[in-house]
């Protein structure tokens, strides 16, 4: 009973295989909430190398940063960097449901996490958004 | 035979026949490319998917290649997807899948032997190292009592082996070594109830990355098991088992080190 004696399908190419789990054609809540969790999370390492090349530029003198100071504080960009809180938001809270779920905490509950999950994420996104914007 | 051949049968059913559109992926066997061919079929108010592709057999294509048996959902071998979702064909009433055409494919992740069969030895053989535990409930001697302790695992008795959560499973579909919600499914039911074999032995060959813990939590198996179990709840059931055990190591090897 090793490795060895599993079967194995076909091996398919990446892009096949990647079309497997993102084809939502006929799936349920499930496959949405891994399709959420796995786009969010590309996202956020996307993210992840746009902030190291942003911290680059401290390197290119006190005028290159001022400029890029002054981009953060455009709109547009604070629209963009809510979309990031609300990523951090849904990936970090489905996460902590795939955590207790992956563990086998509250299975047979795992739609009703996700609802939660997604709709305390929304909440919070809201606030946030509010706040960054000077509403409240 | 064209790949937007259409005929219109005899209604099969008394009362007001309807008409349904069928689009059936064929694919031969000699590896050319799958295409779809259209069938128009007069339809009743119990007409099954099944019923539909006989009646497309009869009279519209004989060469049509699908395989059934029992006819009401013992079986598991009539298992296609229909308009992208994994159902048996002979408990699937057209009434039920809406307007518009119906789809109908192959099951997902599996050899396509002919149009609508898939090659199910994968999916047997997966099952083989967890030691098939997989007893059908209507195999139990009528009129014995059930034993309480048995009625918690009475739902992976009834696995038929269809293999839709396979075909439903998105990590199956870009894992090929992934072993899959059935084999899964079998192991838990094993390590629940081992009948002589070794729960440790069948926890040691889920245990790794291609194992239990390889699954994403989708729950499409469970969504589309035709017999209400819930290989997702196996697979998480395997999961909390292990990690019960490996803190149960770690707690009494502090405890030896104290």
């Amino acid at each position: 009973m090793s490795a060895t004696s599993r079967t194995r399908r076909p091996a398919k190419s990446p892009l096949h295989g990647a079309a497997g789990w993102a084809n939502l054609r006929g799936r349920h809540l499930g496959s949405v909430a891994f399709l959420t969790n796995r786009v969010t999370g590309l996202l956020l390492i996307g993210y992840l190398y746009l902030h190291l090349g942003v911290l680059y530029l401290r390197t290119e003198g006190p005028g290159s940063w001022a400029s890029v100071l002054h981009l953060f504080k455009n709109h547009y960009f604070l629209a963009l960097e809510s979309l990031l809180i609300l990523f951090i938001l849904l990936h970090g809270l489905n996460g902590l449901r795939l955590a207790l779920v992956g563990t086998g905490v509250g299975v047979r509950h795992h739609k009703t996490w996700f609802t939660a999950a997604m709709s305390v994420s929304v909440a919070l996104y809201v606030v946030v958004v509010l706040a960054m914007f000077g509403v409240i | 035979m064209t790949a937007t051949e259409e005929r219109v049968s005899s209604p099969q059913t008394a009362g007001t026949p309807l008409t349904r559109r069928f689009l059936v992926t064929r694919r031969r066997p000699d590896g050319a490319r799958s295409r779809v061919d259209e069938f128009e079929v007069a339809v009743g108010p119990d007409t099954t998917l099944l019923d539909a592709l006989r009646e497309i057999r009869s009279h519209h294509d004989r060469s049509l290649t699908l395989r059934y048996s029992c006819c009401h959902a013992s079986c598991g071998t009539c298992g296609m997807r229909v308009n992208g979702r994994e159902v048996l064909a002979c408990v699937t009433r057209l009434d039920g899948l809406g307007p518009g055409p119906i789809l109908v494919e192959p099951l997902a992740n599996a050899r396509v032997e002919h149009d609508l069969v898939v090659d199910m030895r994968d999916l047997y053989d997966s099952l083989e190292p967890a030691g098939r535990p997989l007893i059908r409930q209507d195999e139990r001697l009528a009129g014995t009592e059930t034993d309480a302790p048995v009625l918690p695992f009475a739902r992976y008795e009834d696995c038929i082996e269809c293999g839709l959560c396979v075909s439903a499973c998105p990590i199956v579909g870009s894992d090929s070594l992934y072993l899959g919600p059935a084999a899964l499914t079998a192991a838990w039911r094993t390590v629940q109830e081992p009948r002589g074999a070794d729960p440790s032995q069948v926890l040691a060959w889920v245990d790794d990355e291609q194992g239990c813990w390889r699954c994403h939590a989708s729950f499409e198996c469970t969504e589309v098991c035709p017999s209400g179990g819930d290989p997702a709840g196996a697979t998480m059931a395997l999961r909390r088992e292990l990690t019960k055990r490996k803190l149960g190591r770690i707690a009494r090897r502090g405890r030896r080190e104290r």
